[in-house]
């Protein structure tokens, strides 16, 4: 199915769910933050779509508000859909998949880890690639410390 | 009276078959591994915000670091996301050596790991034996493009060089060497009724839990799913390449164990028919700019390593420097499998389970 | 220990003592040197070539050397691979945990200098000379197993030279964080 098919099927079947074609990017569905768990409950668990596959889950810093993206895949029905999150940059809270995939839990720990989105309902949110006791969020693109030299831009 | 409790056992960093710096802190009763919680974190190179000031040429050793035991693999991956994203096709002679490439890549990776799990179950000579027939590998790469490890041979449209003379002879005198090492390992160590006592029925992965944890690769087809990207979504040219895609039905270790070591009969044939496929042509696309200026958008690109799936996400901004570069590998979602499988197991055996999903760790940390 | 540390001053009054003395001491470089062995401290890729330098076509055995997995049990640490922020207390740490005379070589660029994670990398320790002392540092991203087996021979030859006995009022000892 093609990501403009799949969001039919999702707005007929799920119309509480506002979702749109990105206009980032034509493959990628954008939901607000609220109604994501729903609609991936809906994407995994429908027979006709059934998204069994969290690929990756991620966070990306554009410079006014952070995005998280979800890449999910089927193995049943081979094809592929990204979701999209927009989220406040000041305080970026967006609800846990860990209950739908168990492979989230460790991706939303890294996307806490370097960025600061909180991931409500997770069932163990800390540090997995800093040590404990890091202060910051190192992916931001404005994180300045000691230790991170930048490259001078060569003349 | 005494009373018995159980107690935290540090596997710590640095220890010789956590396969890099891992640790796993394991709460044990006795001889048993009630619980296990890994940390993960010891190699994190940051090689995410590195990509945000080099441009897409200068990153291409970098994606060499990333899993450096298939320099090949990463490479391909990071430099398809680049071609598609910028739109640039690639010479068919060129796809065909980038098969070649990570082919080998595949059998060297293998041979690293099957030399890791013998020493695990106790085996110290197939160690010996894996090292001489990876060092054939090497030379056949080093021939090519002057390195051992990091090899930083794809480029943006291509290779950077062509296979020297003397190759495609060097190459089927391996494969013709190789076939029967293969059969050698079976006999001396596989089939062997210590080895398989050790790896039958250990560290189980059910289907549905290995799906819903994010496995991808060997292991995921010794759980039972018949789904190899080479195949059911190909890249290159893999579509004309005949293979068949080896998968057990019991998830255990000694099923991992099959399925990687009939992988390496499959990449040799893969090899063949590519090298017989190859004819003359140019290497590289001619014309693309040093300040190579993507469009705007993102892209997600995704292919098969020897460990599972890599995939590689890249988001421009219309600049010569990517705004963000994501590597979603397979080792980190195998990493997070293992408190689910490992529960329960005595700590001998937690290490040869462990080692049979073939995870290291720059990958997990990147 | 007292009393072995004043040996030597008593040695050298004797006549031809210090000639016995210097003699004693290339007897012990000697002997220090052939049975180097070294901790299995791989982090990163230059670890491969390390157990490739190990194993079948580039020996180490032939030199003395072996692997052992505690640091209790050796003299050389072998430090391959890329030192992060998060891993330098457990570094300092199994260093500590050697006994002396001990020797530490830096392999490759990570370990020597950062390499190539110096620029734009926030967790990355720039150097493992920055929190212990560092006898040989081997060049090369990864360097080949060749290089590794010169920088190792560097290392005997610098530990032949020591004149622990012979120099014992000037106070060099083995390198020692300052």
């Amino acid at each position: 199915m093609k990501v403009p098919e799949i969001l039919n099927r999702l707005k007929k079947e799920k119309p509480e769910i506002c979702a749109s074609i990105s206009p980032e990017c034509a493959l990628s569905i954008e939901l607000d933050g609220d109604s994501l768990l729903a609609a991936a409950a809906f994407l995994r668990d429908d027979e006709e779509l059934s998204f069994d596959f969290l690929n990756c889950l991620f966070a990306v810093d554009c410079v006014d508000h952070l995005e998280v993206l979800y890449i999910l895949h089927s193995y049943k029905l081979n094809h592929e859909v990204t979701l999209r999150v927009k989220l406040d940059r000041d305080s970026p809270e967006v609800e846990s998949l860990s209950s739908l995939y168990q492979g989230a839990d460790w991706h939303e720990r890294e996307a806490f880890d370097l960025f600061g989105v909180t991931f409500i309902h997770h069932p163990d949110l800390r540090r997995i690639l800093m040590p404990d006791d890091w202060k910051g969020y190192p992916m931001r693109r404005d994180y300045v410390h000691e230790n991170l030299i930048r490259r001078p831009e060569s003349s | 009276m005494h009373d018995i409790e159980e107690f935290y056992l540090n596997m710590g960093p640095q220890h010789p078959s956590t396969h890099g710096v891992l640790k796993l802190v394991l709460k044990m009763d006795g001889e048993e591994v009630v619980e296990i919680k890994p940390e993960i974190g010891f190699l994190h190179r940051s090689l995410e915000k590195i990509a945000e000031n080099r441009t897409y040429h200068q990153y291409i050793p970098y994606t060499d670091r990333l899993d450096y035991v298939t320099s090949m693999t990463s490479n391909l991956v990071y430099v398809t996301a680049v071609e598609k994203l910028a739109g640039i096709a690639v010479p068919r002679r060129a796809e065909l050596i980038r098969i070649i490439m990570a082919e080998l890549n595949r059998i060297a990776s293998h041979l690293l790991w099957l030399g890791a799990i013998s020493l695990e179950t106790g085996a110290t000579t197939p160690f010996l034996y894996v090292f001489r027939e990876r060092e054939y590998i090497l030379d056949l790469f080093e021939m090519t493009c002057g390195a051992r490890l990091t090899y930083n041979y794809m480029r943006i449209g291509g290779v950077s060089q062509d296979l020297p003379p003397g190759f495609r002879e060097k190459a089927g005198d391996f494969l013709a060497y190789f076939r029967p090492c293969i059969k050698e390992y079976e006999d001396l160590l596989i089939n062997n009724i210590i080895f398989q006592q050790r790896t039958r029925g250990i560290g189980v992965l059910p289907l549905d839990t290995a799906i819903s944890y994010g496995v991808t690769g060997p292991s995921l087809r010794a759980s039972g799913l018949r789904w190899d990207l080479r195949k059911n979504r190909p890249y290159s040219l893999y579509q004309e390449m005949e293979f068949e895609v080896p998968v057990r039905s019991s998830g255990d270790t000694l099923d991992r164990v099959l399925v990687r070591i009939e992988e390496m009969k499959q990449s040799c044939s893969i090899i063949e028919q590519a090298i017989e496929k190859l004819r003359k042509g140019e290497v590289r696309t001619p014309g693309i700019s040093m300040n190579l200026r993507p469009p705007e958008g993102e892209v997600f690109v995704r292919t098969e390593s020897p460990r599972g799936e890599i995939g590689c996400y890249i988001r421009s901004d219309g600049s010569p420097k990517p705004w963000r570069i994501k590597f979603r590998t397979p080792s980190f979602s195998h990493v997070s499998v293992l408190p689910h499988v490992l529960k329960g197991l005595l700590i001998a055996d937690l290490v040869v389970a462990a080692g049979s999903f073939d995870i290291v760790l720059p990958e997990t940390d990147r | 220990m007292a009393i072995a540390d004043r040996i030597p001053a008593y040695v050298e009054k004797l006549p031809f003592g210090s000639v016995l003395l210097t003699r004693t001491d290339e007897l012990l470089g000697l002997a220090r040197s052939s049975s180097l062995w070294y901790l299995l401290y791989g982090l990163a890729c230059c670890a491969i070539e390390l157990m490739a330098t190990g194993a079948s076509r580039y020996d180490f055995d032939r030199l003395g050397m072996m692997f052992r997995a505690t640091p209790r049990q050796v003299d050389l640490m072998i430090v391959a691979g890329t030192v992060t922020l998060k891993m330098a207390p457990r570094l300092k740490r199994i260093y500590e945990q050697m006994a002396e005379p001990r020797y530490v070589i830096a392999m490759g660029g990570c370990a020597s200098n950062g390499g190539p994670f110096y620029y734009d990398s926030y967790s990355v320790l720039k150097g493992v000379d920055k929190i212990i002392p560092v006898d040989v540092y081997i060049p090369g991203c990864a360097p080949r197993p060749e290089a590794l087996l010169e920088g190792c021979l560097t290392l005997m030859e610098k530990i032949k030279k020591e004149r622990k006995l012979s120099q014992h009022h000037e106070g060099t000892g083995d390198s020692e964080p300052s």
